[in-house]
């Protein structure tokens, strides 16, 4: 085997790491992005409240609940009627929310909701001209009553999550940058030491076609098996809510997919057209 | 020369690699990222098992029903059931009917006493038996609701329980109002058939109480189920 041989060998396994050193960052960019545009989107989760019907099944959910708590408690279904509406747990989730994504350990504030509920109470007592009242079974009729707003309305395991968020937020955007400069690094390197410009972009095309392979497959996945929907919650707000975010997310990763698949279809011709002049 | 003949054999499978080698640098990421997962694929398996179930949750009920009322001729020829002719409720089932006349109660009768169960009926507190099994029933209501005719209860009225595979008479033998907390109030481990009923007491009082008001009864009548008999 010749020098030249062994040398061209050496240089073509050499493109083609950098081509899967590509591939693997272009596949870190894309969980980057899909975090930063999910999860780490402030927005993202309250959007999709808003589109699946969250708060009106969440109101419908708690109303239920505190039925539930009245019937064991002396109150009449209609006590609960209008108590807790839609804009209430709107505004409530909405600085909830807020709070987590800016870092604070907050929970959902229920301050008015136990004023409403003092007021609304009294004002039963008096209608209904009701004599029996335990002042001390009043006070934790009215905790509990908040207790169930408060874990009704906060989303499950996002008070463990918090502090990943939190920190994912600062390092996800370095990483990315710091993705895109190394990818960019790649480029040139791949371009300027090739003499033949076609090789240069197939060994760039490698590296797209790859990563768009890795992400459409989970994308895929997901869009076919449906197994998101088998997932079993008790609360319906909840359910429709993870629903919508999980298929937010997939057509966030068809998105990110296909644009690889456009970039890669571009290599590919733009190889033909370099090679066919060359 | 020879470098010739690598460009043509190259030239050959230029075309081919377009399609084998993404394949292959996909394959690699994706064993590897197994390779990393792996320690923890069996944590990860089980948890998805326990969030995702065969087929999509149906959210348009809250409960089954498995109650299939048995005719009073039928009942009064069983005096024993083997204990693989029942269908055992499962938590959040329907299985039965509880009715005291005198005091005006007719409900549902759930297995579980989770609060679904408690807001379209009478729940079976969780550790307590079915009836017929022979050890301690302990029923659960609110009331408000379902249990609130028991403030008329008095000592000789009948209790009936109907399920799918039987009917049940109990006689109720006294009250008593005791803590919640109180783990004396009932015996889960009786080994005889016995009814225990609760409910939240003051009854037509606002607030939440700490205080449960006991109904007992005892066994009249009702087919008896052979443990033996598998």
């Amino acid at each position: 085997m010749g020098k030249k041989t062994i040398s061209y060998r050496l240089k073509s396994a050499l493109y083609i790491f950098f081509s899967f050193l590509i591939a693997v960052s272009l596949c870190f960019a894309f969980i980057g992005l899909l975090l930063e545009s999910t999860i780490l989107n402030s927005d993202f989760i309250y959007d999709n409240m808003n589109s699946s019907n969250y708060f009106v099944d969440k109101k419908d959910e708690i109303n239920r609940k505190l039925t539930d708590l009245g019937y064991a408690s002396g109150l009449d279904e209609e006590f609960f009627e209008g108590f807790v509406d839609e804009l209430m747990i709107s505004k409530d989730t909405r600085q909830y929310l807020d709070h987590y994504y800016e870092g604070k350990s907050s929970v959902i504030d229920t301050e008015n909701f136990c004023e409403s509920f003092n007021k609304a109470l009294d004002r039963y007592v008096e209608e209904k001209n009701i004599n029996k009242v335990d002042s001390k079974g009043r006070d934790y009729l009215i905790k509990t009553a908040s207790r169930i707003y408060r874990g009704e309305t906060e989303l499950p395991f996002f008070n463990t999550l918090s502090f990943y968020i939190v920190n994912l937020k600062t390092y996800i955007p370095i990483m990315l940058g710091g993705i895109l400069v190394f990818v960019a690094i790649l480029v040139l390197v791949i371009v300027f030491t090739n003499k033949w410009k076609h090789r240069a972009v197939r060994y760039i095309y490698y590296g797209t076609s790859t990563a768009f392979l890795v992400t459409i497959i989970p994308a895929l996945y997901l869009l076919i098996s449906k197994k998101i929907s088998q997932i079993t919650i008790s609360s319906r707000a909840l359910y429709n809510l993870l629903v919508e975010c999980a298929n937010g997310a997939t057509i966030l990763m068809l998105f990110y997919a296909l644009f690889l698949m456009t970039i890669s279809i571009g290599l590919f011709i733009l190889h033909r057209r370099i090679k066919n002049k060359s | 020369m020879s470098g010739n003949k690598y460009r043509h054999k190259h030239k050959r499978l230029g075309g081919k690699s377009f399609i084998i080698l993404p394949i292959i640098f996909c394959m690699i990421i994706y064993f590897a990222l197994f390779a990393a997962v792996n320690p923890y694929l069996s944590v990860v398996s089980t948890g998805m098992r326990l969030f995702f179930s065969d087929k999509t949750k149906d959210y348009s009920t809250e409960f089954d029903n498995i109650f299939v009322p048995v005719s009073e001729e039928k009942n009064s020829e069983t005096k024993e059931l083997a204990i693989k002719d029942i269908e055992f409720p499962k938590y959040g089932n329907l299985f039965g009917k509880i009715i005291i006349e005198d005091c005006g109660i007719e409900s549902d009768l759930f297995y579980g006493d989770s609060e679904v169960s408690l807001r379209n009926g009478i729940g079976t507190y969780n550790g307590s038996f079915i009836p017929g099994y022979g050890r301690t029933i302990l029923l659960a209501g609110h009331n408000n609701t379902y249990f609130n005719g028991l403030k008329n209860v008095k000592k000789g009225q009948e209790v009936i329980i109907k399920t799918s595979y039987g009917n049940y008479k109990y006689k109720i033998t006294g009250t008593a109002v005791k803590k919640a907390k109180d783990r004396k109030a009932f015996d889960l481990s009786a080994e005889y058939e016995n009814l225990v009923m609760y409910t939240c007491y003051p009854f037509d009082e606002i607030g939440l109480t700490e205080y449960r008001f006991f109904v007992y009864g005892d066994y009249v009548s009702g087919p008896i189920i052979n443990k033996e008999d598998k």
